[in-house]
C-alpha cells in the first residue's frame, strides 16, 4: 500500500496542555510509563507499580473468571482496608475507659460529624467474616489448597481465626450489655480449657504440693480478660488487641498470602 | 520457543465500561446520602428552626420597645440636639485650637512617659545587680555604685514629675473640650437612655439574621465539621454524678441541643422542645438554687444524658393521648433500651429526694410532700421496710384490748370490706382480693375471717372503763362542741374522699358511722382519755369535762349507718381444720402437722388458725396485736425501689406496658394483679391487701416509690448541712408525725383546718413568726399546759404527751424557721425614764387599743372576731423586738390579720409626741406594756429529771 | 395464618430441623444433577425472600429477624446457600465434561489474559459495589446500642457474637471444655490438616464433585450443615432460658421445658441393673469410659478393615487415621445430639469431680 503520509490531526489547544504536561519532568517522574494502552505498557505498567505489583502480568483467562473466584478474596481485602480506614476515624473519638467508652459511641451516633463510620465498621467487620467464609468455601471447592498451595492455605487458616478474634475484641468495645454479655458469654468457655482452664479437667493435676497453678485468677481466662470478669482490664486488653496487635498480625499474614499465591502459581487451574 | 499464544481479554471492555459507569453513579448517589444523612439530623433541624423562631421573638420584642417610646419625646430630643450642634459652630475654630493643642500634649507625654519607663528598667537592673555584687562584701566597697544607683532613682522622680505635669495638661485641655461639647453629649446620653432597648434588639436582629458566611457556608454538609454555628450545647456537673454500674461519673447533660429557651424567657407559650422551663426562680435560671450550670436536667427528669435524639433520650409522655402524638409525630416507641427512662412530667419531683435526702417535707415540693404524706397514711412502711420512714408509730388502732371495744360479729363486717362501713378510713381489705375471690376461696375467706376474729377476742385482755356507768349528754351540744373544738382537724366525720380530706385530716380514724361501730361507754371513756385505753395513742387530751365528754360522745353515738359486707359462705368447721393442717403443712412434716390438729379442741384449733392468718396477712404491722410484737413484716424492703430495674419485676401475664410506672400502677391498683391466669396453690397467693387507691392515689404513690432511690450523689450535691437546717428538718418531720401541720399553717404548709373554720381570725394561728414572736421558755410552758389566750375561741390548743427533747426540737424549728438566734435570748427592760414612760401611757391610751386587746376582762361591745389577745401577758410571753416590728407593720409578719396599721407609711406618723419620731412613739408604747402583769399564765413547768 | 406459622414453628424444632437439613444435605448430594438446575438455584433464594419478606409482617419475627445484628446472619443464609448451589452447579457440568472426554470449563479458558485492564477493572467495579452496599447497609441501620454494661444484670438469653452461636449451640449438647475448646480446636486443626490429609491430585484447580466425593461431601456437612445451620438455630430460634421458639414464637421469659436428662452411668447402673451407683467414679463411669475409648481408637480400626479398606490403602496408616479421628470427632457432635433427642442422654462419661465429661 502506498505510504500515505500521516498528516497528524491539529492538535487543539487542549492536546497541545496535555502532551505538554505528560511532558513535564515531574509528570514522568510519577508515571513512567505512558497509558497502558499497548501491550508493551500493559507489562511495564503493573511491573513498575507496588499495588498492581500484586497481580502478575498475565494471567489465565479462567482465573479472571468471577464464577471462578468470586472474588472473595479480594472483597476480604477491600474490606479490611475500610475496616481499618474507619477504624482509625473512629479511634479520634473513642476512649477505652469504663467511664468513658459507652458515652463516646451515643456521641458517635448522635453528633460527631460523619458518625456513620460506626456504622460501617461494624457491618465492614460483619461482612468481612461472611467473605472470609466464603472464600475459604471456594478456595477449598476447586480444590486450591492441594499442594503446592497447602502453605498458603493454613496461613489462610489462621487468618480466618485472626478475623474472627478481631471481630471478637471489636465486639466489645462498645461496653453495653449486648457486648460485655456476648463476651462473658464467650470468655466463659476459656475458663473450662483442659488443664489451664480453671473449671477445665485436669486443671487439679497443675499443682505444686497443694499450691494450685491453675485457679479463678490465673487461668486461661484470666489471661484472656486480664481479671476475673469482664471489667476495665478486659476493655483495655481488647482495645489494643483489637486496634494494634491483630491488625498487624493480618497484616503481615496478608502479606504472607499475597506472596505465596504468587509463588505457588497464581490464580489455581487445572494443569 | 513455542510460538507465543497471543494474550486476548477475558472481557468486552466496553461491557465493563457500562457497569463501571453504573456503579461508580451509584458509589457517588450513596455518598451524597450518607453526607446528606450525616446533615439532616433531628437537633440539628430543631437549631435551625429555633433561629427562625428567636428572630420572630425578637422582632416582636422590638416593636413592643419601639411602641413605648413615645415619638413625640425622641422627635424634641433630636430637635434639641440639632439646636445644641448649631450653637457649637459658634466656637468652632476655638474648638480646634484647643484640639490641637490636646493632640500635640498627647505626643509628649507619650514620649515622657516611654522615657520614664525606659529608666525605671534601667533602674530595677542595676539594683538588683548592685544587691546581688555586695552579698557578703563588707561595708563601702561599692559606694560608688550606690550613689549610681540613687542618682538613677532621683532621675527616675524627676521625669516622673514631668510625666505628672503633662498629663494634668492634657486633662484640663479635655476637660474644656467637654464642656463646650456639654450640651450635645447629655443629649446623646439622654437620646440612648430612651432607645437603649430598642438599639439592643436591633443589634441582636442583625446577628440573627442569617449571613452567608456562618449559616450557610459553615454549617453546610460535611463542611460544618469545622466552626458551625450548630452545635452540640451540653453541661458537664462536676458534683452530680451518673451511676454508670458501680463507676461514678460526673453527669454531662446535652438536653439543651434541642431544648434551647429552656432558661429564657419569653417562650412560655411557644410549641416544645422550645418551651421556656416552669417557675424559673426556683429551677434552671443561674440565680435559682436549682442553676442549670450546677444542676442539669437528667438528675431531676432522668432519661439518657448524652443522648440528644428523641426517642433515645427516652422521653416519656405523661398519657395516652400525648403518646400517640409523639408516635405520629417522631416514630417514639417505648424506651426499652435505656433502664432509668424520663418519669412523666407531674412526677419529675420524685427525685428531690436524691439530694433532699429522707426530707418528709421538701418546700415547694407539693407533690411529693403530698405523697409521703399518702404513704405515711396508707402504712406502706409498716409492712414495707423504706429508708426515712423506720420507727413510726403502728397507724391502726391497738387491738390489746379489743374485746372492751368491739363485738366479733362487727369486727367480721368490718374485716371482710372496712370501705363498705366507712369509706374514708385508711384500712385496707385483706380478703376477697382478685385472686380469692371464687365461690371456693369465698368458704377460705370466711374460716380465716372467723379464725382471725377469734384469735383476737382471745387474746384481748380485760379493760374496765373509767366510769362505770356515764351519764348521757346532749347530742346537738356534742355536734357543737365537735364541730369546734377541733376535733374535724384530725378526723373526717361525714363521708368525704380520702384524697379529698387530704392525709392530714385523715390522721386520726373516720368518725363515720361510729355509732354503730361501738358503745356508749367505750366511746365516752375514750373521749374523756384516750390514753387509759391505749398507751401509745397519738390522740391529744383536749381537756373536756365530764359533760362535754358525755354530750360528745352522746353526738358520736348518734352516727350510725354503714351495712358491712355479707359473708358469702357458711362457717363450717371441718373446712377450717382443712385449712388449717395447709398452714401446719407448710411448715413441719404432714404427719406431725396432723398430730398437732388433732390434738386440739374445736375451739383452739380455731385460734391457732387465727394466729396463723393475723401472720401471714402482716395485720400486727398496722396494729398492736398480743403475742406478734416481734415478728418481722411481710413486704418487700422499698428503700431502693426506684432504682430497680424492669428485669427484676415480674410482668406474669399481665398484658400491661412494659415500664416500671405502670407496673407499680396496676400493683397498687389491684395489688393481686399478677396473680392472673396462674395456677397457685392457697398459700402460694399473692397477699398484699387492696387499698381501693383511686387514679390519683396511685399516681402520687407511685411518685413516692419512684422516689426511693439507691444513694448517688455526692455529699456536694446535698443540701448544705447545717444547724439551722437540722433543725428546720426535725422540725418539719415532728410537725407532721405528730399532725401540728393540720391544725396550725406555718412555712406556708399546712393549716388545713383553717379552710373549715369561717373566719381565719377565730382559726388555729400561724405559727410562721412564733421563733421571733414567743419567748421560747414561754412557749414551752405553754405546750406543758396550754392556756386560752383568746378565750373566746372555741378551737382549743390540746395538751400534747410530748418528751421535752421533742418539745426543745419544736422550739428549735419555730427559732429555724424566723431566724431568731435560739431559746436563750435575754433582754433588758426598758429604760424606765418617767415622761417617756408617760408619754408611752397617754399614747396607748390615744390608740385605744383596749377596744380589741383584753386588758382584764373582755371588751363587750366588739364582735368575736376583732378580740385579741390579753396585752398582760406580754412581757412574760413576747419578744421585746418583735412587739416593736408588729406594732410598725403588722401585716408583714401576718398578712389578713385584723391588726390595724397606725403607722401605714412608716415613718411618716399621725402623732405628735417625741416631735413625730414614729419609731421613738413605738418604743414607748412597747414600754408602757412591758410593764403590764397579772395576765394568765401557764403553770410553772415541773421540770422532770426523768427516772 | 396461624397455621402456617405452626408449621414453621414446629419445622423450626430443632430436632426437625437439625434432622431436616441433614435430609436436605444427602439428597442435593445424592441427587445433585437435580440439585443443580437453576430452577432449584434460584427458586430456593426466591423461597427465602419470600419467607423472609412475608415473615415480617409477623411481631415476633420481626423482633428477631429486625434486631440490626442479625442482619448479617440472614445475608449469610442467602449467600451461603446461593453458593453452595452455585459451585454444586459449575462442579456437575465440569463431571458431564469429564464424563465425555471434553476438557474441563477452566481448562478451555487456559490461555493467558492481561491483567490491565481485565483482573483490575473487574477487581475495581466489585470494590465499588461492595462500597455501595456498605454505605447503604450503615444508613438505613442504625448499629445496635442497648444500656450501658451493667454486671449486675444478666439479660436472658445472653448471646455470644453471632458467628460463634454454633460453638454455643453446642453447649446444650457438650461440656463447655468440649463444646468451647477442644471441638473447636479440632475444627482448627481439621481444617489445617486438609491439605495434608487429602491426597487426591485430581480436581486441583477446577470445580468437580465426581472426582472429589468424599472430601467435598464431608467439608460440606461441616460447614454447611453443622456449622451454619447451627449458627442460624442459636441466632434465631434459641429464646430466654435457651430454651427453643419457633420464629412465630413469642420470647415468653416464663415458658419451661423439661430438661430432665440422664447420665448414662444411671441408665445402666440404676435403671439397667437396678443397683446403687457405685462410689469411685472409675468403676461408675466404666461403661461410658469404654464406650469413649472404643469410639476414639477402636471405629477407626474397624473402618480401615471393613468400611473405608480402599482408603486406608490408598491414604495409608497415619493419613487415614488422622482423617478418621478428625471425622469421628466432627460426628461426634450430631451423635451426641441423637443419644439427647432418643435418650435423654445427659454425659457419657460424667465425672463431675474432675471436671470431666463427655
Amino acid at each position: 500500500m502506498a505510504d500515505t503520509k500521516t498528516v497528524a490531526p491539529k492538535e487543539g489547544a487542549l492536546e497541545r496542555s496535555w502532551n505538554w504536561l505528560t511532558e513535564t519532568q515531574i509528570w514522568k517522574s510519577v508515571f513512567r510509563h505512558n497509558a497502558p494502552i499497548t501491550d508493551r505498557n500493559r507489562v511495564l505498567v503493573v511491573l513498575s507499580n507496588v499495588f498492581l505489583h500484586l497481580h502478575p502480568v498475565r494471567l489465565r483467562k479462567s482465573g479472571v473468571r468471577l464464577r471462578y473466584t468470586w472474588c472473595m478474596g479480594g472483597l476480604s481485602f477491600f474490606l479490611f482496608l475500610t475496616l481499618t480506614f474507619t477504624g482509625v476515624l473512629l479511634m479520634f473519638y473513642y476512649r477505652p475507659t469504663l467511664e468513658y467508652a459507652y458515652t463516646d459511641i451515643v456521641g458517635l451516633r448522635e453528633h460527631v460529624p460523619l458518625g456513620i463510620m460506626r456504622e460501617m465498621h461494624r457491618w465492614g467487620a460483619h461482612a468481612m467474616v461472611i467473605t472470609v467464609w466464603l472464600h475459604m468455601f471456594r478456595v477449598f471447592m476447586t480444590g486450591s489448597y492441594k499442594p503446592p498451595r497447602e502453605f498458603n492455605w493454613n496461613v489462610g487458616v489462621i487468618m480466618l481465626v485472626l478475623t474472627l478474634l478481631l471481630s471478637f475484641t471489636g465486639y466489645l468495645l462498645p461496653w453495653d450489655q449486648l457486648a460485655i454479655w456476648a463476651i462473658t458469654v464467650g470468655s466463659n468457655m476459656a475458663r473450662a480449657t483442659p488443664f489451664l482452664g480453671y473449671e477445665g479437667p485436669g486443671a487439679s493435676l497443675l499443682a505444686l504440693g497443694d499450691v494450685q497453678l491453675i485457679h479463678a485468677a490465673d487461668d486461661a481466662r484470666f489471661a484472656l480478660l486480664g481479671g476475673t470478669f469482664v471489667g476495665e482490664g478486659a476493655l483495655l486488653r481488647f482495645y489494643v488487641l483489637h486496634c494494634v496487635g491483630l491488625p498487624l498480625a493480618i497484616a503481615v499474614l496478608m502479606a504472607v498470602h499475597f506472596w505465596r499465591v504468587r509463588k505457588d502459581g497464581g490464580i489455581s487451574g487445572p494443569l | 520457543m513455542a510460538d507465543k499464544k497471543a494474550v486476548g481479554h477475558a472481557y468486552n471492555i466496553d461491557f465493563l465500561n457500562v457497569i463501571f459507569a453504573a456503579s461508580s453513579i451509584l458509589l457517588f448517589i450513596s455518598t451524597l446520602w450518607m453526607v446528606w444523612d450525616d446533615y439532616d439530623r433531628e437537633w440539628k433541624n430543631y437549631q435551625r428552626r429555633f433561629v427562625q423562631l428567636e428572630t420572630e421573638v425578637t422582632r416582636v420584642a422590638l416593636e413592643a420597645a419601639n411602641a413605648e417610646i413615645d415619638p413625640a419625646v425622641l422627635e424634641q430630643f433630636g430637635a434639641d440636639r440639632a439646636a445644641a450642634e448649631a450653637a457649637l459652630a459658634g466656637q468652632e475654630e476655638q474648638l480646634t485650637a484647643l484640639e490641637e493643642q490636646e493632640a500635640e500634649v498627647a505626643i509628649q507625654l507619650t514620649v515622657a512617659s516611654q522615657i520614664h519607663q525606659f529608666t525605671k528598667a534601667d533602674y530595677d537592673v542595676d539594683k538588683y545587680a548592685l544587691e546581688v555584687d555586695r552579698e557578703g562584701a563588707e561595708e563601702g566597697a561599692f559606694a560608688e555604685r550606690e550613689a549610681e544607683v540613687e542618682a538613677k532613682y532621683d532621675e527616675w522622680l524627676a521625669l516622673g514629675l514631668e510625666v505628672e505635669r503633662l498629663t494634668a495638661e492634657s486633662d484640663g485641655l479635655r476637660g474644656q473640650i467637654g464642656e463646650i461639647r456639654q450640651g450635645v453629649t447629655d443629649l446623646d446620653d439622654q437620646i440612648r437612655g430612651l432607645t437603649s432597648e430598642t438599639t439592643r434588639l436591633e443589634e441582636r436582629l442583625a446577628d440573627l439574621a442569617p449571613s452567608l458566611i456562618n449559616d450557610y457556608l459553615l454549617n453546610a454538609p460535611l463542611i460544618d465539621f469545622m466552626a458551625p454555628s450548630i452545635t452540640v450545647r451540653q453541661v458537664i456537673l462536676p458534683n452530680i454524678l451518673d451511676d454508670l454500674n458501680f463507676i461514678r461519673v460526673p453527669k454531662m447533660d446535652r438536653c439543651m441541643t434541642c431544648h434551647l429557651a429552656i432558661d429564657r424567657e419569653g417562650y412560655e407559650e411557644y410549641p416544645q422542645p422550645f418551651a421556656t422551663h416552669p417557675n424559673l426562680d426556683t429551677y434552671v435560671s443561674s440565680g435559682s438554687p436549682h442553676a442549670l450550670e450546677t444542676t442539669g436536667c437528667t438528675v431531676c427528669h432522668e432519661g439518657m444524658p448524652q443522648s440528644i435524639s428523641f426517642r433515645d433520650a427516652a422521653h416519656t409522655p405523661t398519657n395516652l393521648d400525648q403518646e400517640h402524638e409523639w408516635v405520629e409525630a417522631y416514630g417514639w416507641e417505648e424506651p426499652h433500651l435505656w433502664d432509668y427512662p424520663m418519669l412523666p412530667s407531674g412526677m419529675a419531683e420524685a427525685s428531690c429526694a436524691k439530694c433532699h435526702v429522707e426530707e418528709v417535707h421538701v418546700p415547694e415540693a407539693g407533690v411529693l410532700n403530698l405523697a409521703y404524706g399518702l404513704y405515711e397514711r396508707a402504712g406502706c412502711y409498716t409492712c414495707h421496710k423504706t429508708a426515712g420512714f423506720e420507727e413510726l408509730r403502728e397507724p391502726g388502732p391497738s387491738l390489746r384490748r379489743v374485746g372492751a371495744k368491739l363485738t366479733p360479729e362487727w369486727v367480721a363486717g368490718w374485716i371482710r370490706d372496712p370501705r363498705a362501713i366507712k369509706q374514708t378510713t385508711w384500712m385496707p381489705r385483706v380478703w376477697y382480693g382478685t385472686n380469692t375471690s371464687t365461690p371456693e376461696d369465698a368458704r377460705r375467706n370466711e374460716v380465716e375471717i372467723d379464725a382471725a376474729v377469734a384469735y383476737l377476742f382471745a387474746s384481748s385482755s380485760d379493760f374496765e372503763f373509767a366510769v362505770q356507768v356515764p351519764r348521757r349528754g346532749d347530742a346537738a351540744e356534742g355536734q357543737r362542741l365537735v364541730e369546734s373544738v377541733g376535733c374535724l382537724a384530725c378526723h373526717v366525720a361525714g363521708d368525704e374522699g380520702r384524697l379529698e380530706a387530704g392525709p392530714r385530716r385523715t390522721f386520726g380514724q373516720a368518725l363515720q358511722n361510729i355509732g354503730s361501730k361501738t358503745t356508749y361507754e367505750w366511746v365516752f371513756d375514750w373521749v374523756r382519755d384516750p390514753q387509759h385505753y391505749s398507751e401509745s395513742t397519738y390522740m391529744p387530751d383536749l381537756r373536756l369535762t365530764d359533760d362535754e365528754a358525755a354530750d360528745v360522745a352522746t353526738y358520736l353515738m348518734s352516727l350510725t349507718g354503714g351495712t358491712p359486707r355479707a359473708a358469702e359462705a357458711t362457717y363450717d368447721q371441718v373446712y377450717a381444720d382443712e385449712v388449717l393442717l395447709d398452714y401446719l403443712k407448710a411448715i413441719v412434716p404432714t404427719a406431725e402437722a396432723e398430730a398437732t390438729v388433732a390434738g386440739l379442741s374445736a375451739e383452739e384449733r380455731t385460734i391457732e388458725l387465727g394466729e396463723r392468718v393475723i401472720g401471714r396477712y402482716g395485720c400486727f404491722s398496722c396494729h398492736d396485736i398480743p403475742g406478734f410484737e416481734e415478728t418481722q413484716p411481710i413486704g418487700t424492703e422499698l428503700s431502693e425501689e426506684g432504682t430497680k430495674l424492669i428485669s427484676q419485676l415480674d410482668f406474669a401475664h399481665v398484658e400491661i406496658p412494659h415500664t416500671k410506672i405502670d407496673w407499680f400502677e396496676n400493683k397498687l391498683l389491684d395489688p393481686r394483679i399478677y396473680d392472673e391466669n396462674r395456677v397457685l396453690q392457697p398459700l402460694e397467693k399473692l397477699r398484699m391487701p387492696d387499698y381501693g387507691f383511686s387514679e390519683e392515689e396511685t399516681h402520687l404513690l407511685v411518685t413516692a416509690i419512684m422516689s426511693f432511690q439507691r444513694e448517688v450523689q455526692p455529699t456536694a450535691a446535698l443540701v448544705p448541712g447545717s444547724a439551722r437546717q437540722e433543725a428546720l428538718r426535725a422540725g418539719r418531720t415532728l410537725t407532721r408525725r405528730r399532725n401540728c401541720v393540720a391544725c396550725h399553717e406555718i412555712e406556708n404548709d399546712g393549716g388545713d383546718y383553717v379552710t373549715l373554720v369561717d373566719d381565719p381570725s377565730l382559726a388555729p394561728p400561724l405559727l410562721t413568726p412564733q421563733g421571733a414572736k414567743v419567748k421560747p421558755d414561754w412557749n414551752y410552758a405553754f405546750f406543758k399546759d396550754p392556756i386560752a389566750i383568746r378565750p373566746w375561741l372555741d378551737v382549743r390548743m390540746p395538751t400534747f404527751d410530748l418528751e421535752d427533747e421533742q418539745w426543745n426540737e419544736l422550739l428549735g424549728y419555730f427559732a429555724a424557721v424566723s431566724e431568731s438566734i435560739g431559746p436563750f435570748r435575754a433582754h433588758t427592760v426598758a429604760s424606765a425614764r418617767g415622761e417617756f414612760m408617760a408619754t408611752g401611757e397617754e399614747l396607748f391610751d390615744l390608740l385605744r387599743c383596749q377596744q380589741c386587746h383584753v386588758l382584764d376582762e373582755i371588751p363587750p361591745d366588739q364582735p368575736t372576731e376583732n378580740l385579741a389577745p390579753d396585752l398582760r401577758m406580754t412581757p412574760e410571753r413576747l419578744q421585746a423586738d418583735w412587739v416593736i416590728d408588729w406594732i410598725r407593720i403588722p401585716q408583714t409578719i401576718q398578712p389578713g390579720t385584723r391588726m390595724p396599721a397606725f403607722w401605714p407609711n412608716y415613718p411618716e406618723t399621725f402623732y405628735q409626741q417625741f416631735d413625730q419620731n414614729a419609731e421613738e412613739q413605738i418604743r414607748s408604747i412597747r414600754d408602757h406594756m412591758l410593764t403590764f402583769s397579772g395576765g394568765p399564765r401557764p403553770a410553772e413547768p415541773v421540770v422532770n429529771v426523768g427516772d | 395464618m396461624n397455621a402456617i406459622k405452626e408449621f414453621f414453628n414446629f419445622f423450626a424444632d430443632p430436632r426437625v430441623f437439625f434432622l431436616l437439613t441433614t435430609g436436605a444435605f444427602v439428597f442435593a448430594v445424592w441427587r445433585r444433577d437435580l440439585f443443580v438446575k437453576p430452577s432449584v438455584g434460584y427458586g430456593l433464594q426466591i423461597f427465602l425472600a419470600l419467607f423472609f419478606g412475608l415473615g415480617l409482617l409477623d411481631e415476633n419475627f420481626r423482633l428477631i429477624i429486625g434486631k440490626p445484628d442479625n442482619v448479617p446472619i440472614v445475608g449469610l443464609i442467602f449467600l451461603l446457600l446461593f453458593f453452595t448451589w452455585y459451585s454444586m452447579r459449575q462442579a456437575v457440568l465440569n463431571d458431564q465434561r469429564i464424563a465425555k472426554g471434553e476438557p474441563v470449563e477452566e481448562k478451555v479458558e487456559e490461555d493467558r489474559v492481561w491483567v490491565w485492564p481485565d483482573l483490575v477493572y473487574v477487581e475495581l467495579i466489585c470494590l465499588v459495589l461492595c462500597s455501595v452496599a456498605l454505605i447503604v447497609w450503615s444508613i438505613v441501620l442504625k448499629a445496635p446500642l442497648e444500656q450501658p454494661a451493667n454486671a449486675a444484670a444478666t439479660p436472658n438469653p445472653s448471646k455470644a457474637p453471632w458467628y460463634f452461636l454454633g460453638l454455643q449451640e453446642m453447649l446444650v449438647y457438650f461440656d463447655p471444655w468440649l463444646a468451647g475448646v477442644v471441638l473447636p480446636s479440632l475444627i482448627i486443626v481439621g481444617l489445617m490438616a486438609i491439605p495434608y490429609i487429602d491426597t487426591n491430585p485430581k480436581g486441583n484447580g477446577y470445580y468437580t464433585f465426581k472426582e472429589r466425593k468424599a472430601e467435598i461431601t464431608i467439608f460440606l456437612f461441616g460447614f454447611v450443615v453443622l456449622w451454619s445451620s447451627l449458627i442460624v438455630l442459636g441466632t434465631f430460634l434459641r429464646g430466654p432460658n435457651w430454651n427453643f421458639f419457633g420464629p412465630f414464637e413469642y420470647w415468653d421469659i416464663h415458658k419451661l421445658e423439661a430438661l430432665t436428662n440422664v447420665n448414662l452411668s444411671e441408665y445402666i447402673w440404676l435403671r439397667g441393673l437396678g443397683v446403687g451407683m457405685p462410689s469411685h467414679w472409675l468403676i461408675r463411669e466404666l461403661p461410658g469410659i469404654l464406650i469413649v475409648l472404643f469410639y476414639v481408637f477402636g471405629l477407626p480400626v474397624v473402618f480401615a478393615r471393613t468400611v473405608f479398606k480402599r482408603y486406608y490403602e490408598k491414604l495409608g496408616p497415619t493419613r487415614f487415621y488422622v482423617t478418621a479421628f478428625l471425622f469421628l470427632s466432627m460426628l461426634s457432635l450430631p451423635v451426641k445430639m441423637l443419644a439427647r433427642w432418643l435418650f435423654n442422654l445427659k454425659y457419657v462419661v460424667a465425672i463431675g469431680e474432675l471436671f470431666f465429661n463427655i
